[in-house]
């Protein structure tokens, strides 16, 4: 399972291993019943405090992504993609939040934000 | 949280210098980290725990299951006999420890470059901290109390020593009290901090927390925010710098100011040199 942390994307570590183990869900890499690394062996890779991939491994359990199995490990759980889809709408929402309080601060109209989402959407 | 050591109230008083009710916790399955000046009280309380000073008063309860032989020590100076060559500390420790492994301890002296043939007062620093670590590491443990343990190490060194910490510690049993003036090393391996001045623990959290909390807010003029978050300040000719609390807090109801991450360094050169 491939983890990269950045000590300079002013996100917080336990958020960047929930967004990217997310990630590999949505995108197969990771599928159901595989077995992610127990939190102290991620933790040592990693080179993090154990706390900081307890909380991403809690995040993630809350969120329906993973279960623990006690004394067997952490194990990718059969999602649906209904819930993977309502996840990623949430997340896109906010980033589009962020991206219209900019506008709205900088003066920029609503016509040319969507202007940019379509090139941007379109572009891809 | 099960604890592998638990001091609560310990005081010892030197006459020019005292520890004044330490409360200090050490979670087992975790690295706690001690933080602090020279002379701020780090390795009385760590001798303190093992029993090595005797304290005037508090207490130090230990987790069942612990005893004092299975604590793994390195302290800033070496306590092995200095005329002794390295391979003949075996047969030391052969008797003293129960489980003691020489064969470990060798393949360990290899694997920090210590040559067996030298004499323990003849090991540079570094080296000797190494041959500390490799002592502790070859008994059976469940705690390592480590003071200054990377002191004169090189940064490849350090980073190899730490990697073997981690690796120690994924055993869930297991529990590390480590002091240090790098704290770019805590900020690496410690799960939990705690903060010493002047004989006293200013402030245990989890440094996660305490990296996500704390901020410098740098501005001149008059304090801005709330005095309530402003821990201490330091101010020079041209700005104040102060330690603040709740920096994200700060950060929406002030977006004009500005306030940077505090690192562990930072964090604890405001605590030695700020004014509160």
């Amino acid at each position: 399972m491939e983890i990269i942390i950045s000590n300079s994307s002013g996100k917080p570590i336990y958020e960047q291993i929930t967004d990217q183990i997310k990630g590999h869900i949505l995108s197969g890499k990771l599928q159901a019943g595989d077995t992610l690394p127990s939190m102290r062996a991620l933790a040592q890779d990693l080179k993090i405090s154990v706390i900081t991939t307890k909380r991403a491994y809690n995040d993630l359990e809350e969120e329906g992504f993973i279960t623990t199995v006690a004394r067997k490990g952490c194990f990718v759980s059969a999602t649906e993609p209904s819930l993977l889809r309502e996840n990623n709408l949430k997340t896109a929402e906010e980033h589009l939040q962020k991206a219209v309080d900019l506008a709205k601060q900088s003066g920029i109209s609503l016509e040319e934000v969507q202007d940019i989402v379509k090139i941007l959407y379109e572009g891809e | 949280m099960e604890y592998a050591v638990k001091a609560t109230g310990v005081c010892k008083d030197y006459g020019s210098f005292s520890l004044k009710s330490v409360d200090l916790e050490i979670p087992k399955g975790f690295v706690t980290g001690l933080i602090g000046s020279n002379g701020a009280g780090k390795s009385t309380i760590m001798k303190c725990l093992t029993g090595a000073v005797i304290k005037d008063s508090g207490t130090v309860e230990f987790d069942d299951g612990l005893e004092l032989k299975e604590i793994g020590l390195v302290f800033d100076e070496c306590p092995f006999p200095q005329y002794m060559k390295c391979e003949q500390l075996d047969g030391i420790f052969t008797r003293m420890f129960d489980g003691w492994d020489g064969e470990k301890y060798f393949a360990h002296l290899q694997q920090f470059g210590i040559d067996r043939k030298k004499k323990v007062k003849d090991l540079s620093r570094g080296m000797s901290m190494k041959l500390q670590v490799a002592v502790a590491f070859s008994h059976p443990t469940k705690l390592l109390i480590l003071d200054e343990p990377t002191a004169g190490m090189d940064p490849a060194s350090r980073d190899e020593f730490l990697d073997s910490l981690r690796e120690y510690m994924q055993d869930e049993e297991h529990a590390i009290l480590i002091s240090s003036h790098i704290t770019t090393d805590l900020e690496k391996i410690a799960d939990y901090v705690s903060f010493m001045k002047n004989g006293q623990i200013l402030v245990s959290s989890g440094k996660d927390e305490l990296e996500e909390s704390y901020g410098l807010l740098k501005t001149g003029g008059e304090c801005p925010i709330d005095k309530e978050l402003v821990i201490c300040s330091r101010r020079s000719e041209s700005n104040t710098v102060y330690l603040i609390n709740d920096k994200a807090g700060v950060r929406e109801a002030y977006p004009e100011l500005v306030v940077d991450d505090a690192t562990l360094e930072d964090i604890m050169v405001m605590f030695a040199r700020g004014d509160y």
